[in-house]
């Protein structure tokens, strides 16, 4: 086993590890937003919106991350007409994909807050939207936020599959490295290693988060779920 | 979850996956291409071709993170002749056709065989260069061809047309499937492949990596031609191409090209045509 | 830019795309039934157990679950030299035992002190009281999030093609490379994957309703 070919290659892997980062940053903010979009309209008592809504959701979250690449991959020059490069589908793929999920642990969230909060709300004059604004998206997102921590774990672990239509982030930079030097156990216990502390680091964070809530919204959350799990 | 819900969604799902299927199906043809590449190209200022990355001689990455190889080499040639920048995409034998006509990229050198089934598809250059296929075996295997691969198991690449020869010459052969060649070699290593079989020349590059232990035998299939694929009824771009092609044979390059990444000489008789009286 | 579609390969290829469903539901439910052994069994120790051995629980959980899958599958495959299947199978039930053990855990810790109590009480032993009084009602709690893994099982199968195995999404990739109808592809596989999941779905109910006769009716 030669150690040696992580130092070698490192600055290699750190580009690749860079884009992963970016890659769960930005398409996390991205479904942050339409993720609460989408669970709000799953909450609207219209049934044409709501289920519409709810089957996109409930499909996204049965078909596995590599397919809704793929999707992306073959259908949206098809739709839109134009060339799209890899990193851009990725992109798209997984904000789309992470959506679904952030719908569902957004609408938990809201659901969360007690009801007595929109009616006083509405009560003294705000309108439906500027009610979730104000009071109950701020209080759903407290309660949340150990949910979508977790989110970001699967997420950023979800990064590692996008190597599929040649995104160079950490996975497929650590691959492009192995196939020229051939120390699997070296590279691929590397890149576990990686892995294991940026997530197991972000879990400590969200149970930081989650000790810090007063015990009432610590109830709430658990009854969410443990923790979601994480699927490709 | 409830069951009945669960039949409605998968009913109104498939209701709009067919609606949706036949409005684009209907609406898409609409959408045909006008422009040639070439102009999009020469008004971009860059080239955006699709290279192979784990491929050597023709497309891999170098000790020091660049892609390099025969076809790069080639397609920066084209580029320098349109006057124009390289940008490199990395492809796979899998996903490069779908690469080019979605048209993330404006061509592919990425090792791909003419084809009769691909050429359907796609269009392909004149042949830039011909190598025919071999097995790379582990040195101590008495293995000779197809004839000594019943009841063996034979490793290729996804996407690569090795599966179908593989059926056609020795059906009694377990077949199995990487998505990147390394991963072939490393499974011919560790004995889960007794062969892998590909082109002759990357075949040549693993052997030499690995001095000793591995061996390049028999022929899996005759010289085959290999060229640069642009999406198709784009004639001012392929011919764009062929030209600057027939160019680098003329003065010299290709040669030197061929000795620099494949070392030994080419294919006898092998000649880019030379359509210049 | 044109694309005509042609559905008609799909009835030409059909058998790549049953291949690849029986692959799928032969590595995924091998790997569901491992992962659920190996997660209950995780999970219960690691409820029960005094602080030593706990931590050794909890590293497992953590560990596995905070690794890709895909690396894993990588690890098995390339570097220790499983086979295919042995590879996608061994990777994908390190992975999900690690989150069924959670699971598993915390129905365990929803069931009331009492319980417990009233069974030390009447004189079982560990063993028994998990059996008979701990397990089962666990079970019927956490019904609709062993679901939601066992879904996630079949997903995450579709990773297993990396390292060789020919299940549907390699079959998505298999027909675009021989016929370059990627959409018709991807549909038809997209298709067959949520039919999975609602066998899942369905199995579920089923043993929910045994359960429930055998727990509170009997």
């Amino acid at each position: 086993m030669d150690f040696s070919v992580i130092p070698r290659n490192l600055p290699y892997m750190l580009q690749g590890f860079g884009l992963t980062v970016v890659l769960a940053l930005v398409s996390m903010s991205a479904s942050l937003v339409t993720g609460t979009l989408f669970a709000m309209l799953r909450l609207s008592p219209n049934r044409w919106v709501r289920l519409p809504v709810g089957i996109f959701i409930d499909v996204m979250r049965t078909i596995p991350l590599i397919m809704v690449i793929f999707w992306f991959f073959f259908l949206m020059p098809i739709l839109t007409g134009h060339p799209v490069t890899p990193i851009v589908a990725a992109l798209i793929a997984l904000v789309v994909f992470n959506t679904s999920y952030m719908a569902e642990v957004i609408r938990g969230g809201i659901l969360s807050v007690s009801k007595t909060q929109m009616d006083a709300a509405r009560s003294s004059g705000l309108g439906y939207l500027r009610a979730m604004w104000h009071v109950i998206l701020p209080q759903a997102f407290r309660n949340m936020l150990p949910a979508i921590i977790n989110r970001f774990i699967a997420l950023f672990m979800g990064t590692s599959l996008v190597y599929i239509i040649g995104v160079t982030e950490f996975f497929r930079a650590a691959n492009n490295i192995n196939n020229r030097v051939f120390q699997s156990y070296v590279i691929y216990g590397f890149v576990a290693a990686v892995y294991f502390v940026c997530c197991y680091g972000l879990s400590l964070i969200g149970q930081h988060l989650l000790e810090r809530l007063d015990p009432a919204s610590r109830a709430s959350t658990e009854r969410l779920l443990p923790r979601p799990s994480a699927s490709a | 979850m409830d069951t009945s819900g669960i039949c409605r969604r998968t009913f109104l799902f498939s209701a709009m996956v067919t609606l949706f299927a036949m409005v684009t199906g209907a609406a898409v043809p609409a959408l045909a291409q006008q422009k040639t590449t070439l102009d999009a190209v020469k008004a971009r200022g860059t080239l955006i071709a699709g290279v192979k990355t784990d491929y050597p001689p023709f497309g891999y990455i170098d000790e020091a993170g660049k892609t390099v190889g025969f076809d790069i080499d080639i397609v920066e040639y084209i580029a320098n002749r349109l006057g124009v920048k390289l940008d490199l995409r990395p492809v796979t034998s899998a996903n490069r056709i779908p690469m080019l006509m979605n048209e993330t990229v404006d061509l592919i050198a990425a090792s791909t065989t003419i084809t009769q089934e691909r050429e359907e598809v796609v269009d392909f250059s004149v042949p830039y260069i011909v190598i025919g296929g071999k097995f790379l075996v582990r040195a101590d295997d008495k293995i000779t061809g197809y004839s000594s691969l019943a009841g063996k198991t034979v490793a290729y690449t996804q996407g690569t047309p090795w599966g179908e020869k593989l059926k056609a010459e020795q059906p009694a052969a377990k077949h199995l499937v990487f998505q990147d060649k390394p991963q072939a070699v490393l499974a011919l290593l560790q004995g889960k492949a007794d062969a892998y079989t590909d082109d002759a020349a990357p075949l040549a590059i693993f052997a030499k990596q690995h001095a000793g232990k591995l061996a390049v035998v028999g022929e899996a299939s005759r010289p085959l031609p290999m060229g640069i694929a642009v999406r198709p009824n784009d004639s001012k771009w392929r011919d764009a191409i062929n030209f600057a092609l027939i160019a680098m044979w003329d003065d010299g390059t290709w040669r030197k090209l061929y000795q620099k990444h494949l070392g030994n000489d080419p294919e006898p008789g092998f000649i880019i045509y030379n359509w210049k009286l | 830019m044109n694309y005509e579609f042609d559905w008609s390969v799909l009835y030409t290829h059909r058998q790549l795309l049953l291949d690849g469903l029986l692959a799928t539901i032969e590595v995924a439910s091998i790997a569901i039934v491992l992962s659920l052994l190996i997660g209950t069994a995780v999970g219960t120790l690691r409820h029960f157990s005094p602080q030593p051995t706990k931590s050794l629980f909890i590293a497992y959980t953590e560990f596995f679950r905070n690794v890709p899958p895909i690396v894993q599958l990588f690890f098995w495959y390339f570097a220790v030299g499983l086979g295919s299947f042995d590879g996608a199978i061994l990777g994908l039930s390190a992975f999900q035992s690690a989150y069924i053990a959670e699971v598993v855990r915390s129905g365990i810790g929803a069931i009331p002190r009492t319980q417990i109590e009233a069974a030390r009480a009447s004189g079982l032993s560990s063993p028994q009281m998990i059996r008979y009084v701990i397990l089962p009602q666990a079970a019927i709690r956490i019904v609709p999030a062993l679901s939601i893994e066992f879904i996630n099982v079949i997903k995450n199968s579709s990773i297993a093609m990396t390292i060789g195995v020919m299940e549907l999404t390699f079959q998505t990739q298999e027909i675009e490379a021989r016929t370059f109808r990627g959409f018709e592809a991807a549909t038809a596989v997209t298709v067959l994957y949520i039919m999975l999941a609602f066998v899942v779905v369905i199995g579920m109910r089923c043993c929910e309703r045994v359960l429930r006769i055998e727990v509170r009716g009997g």
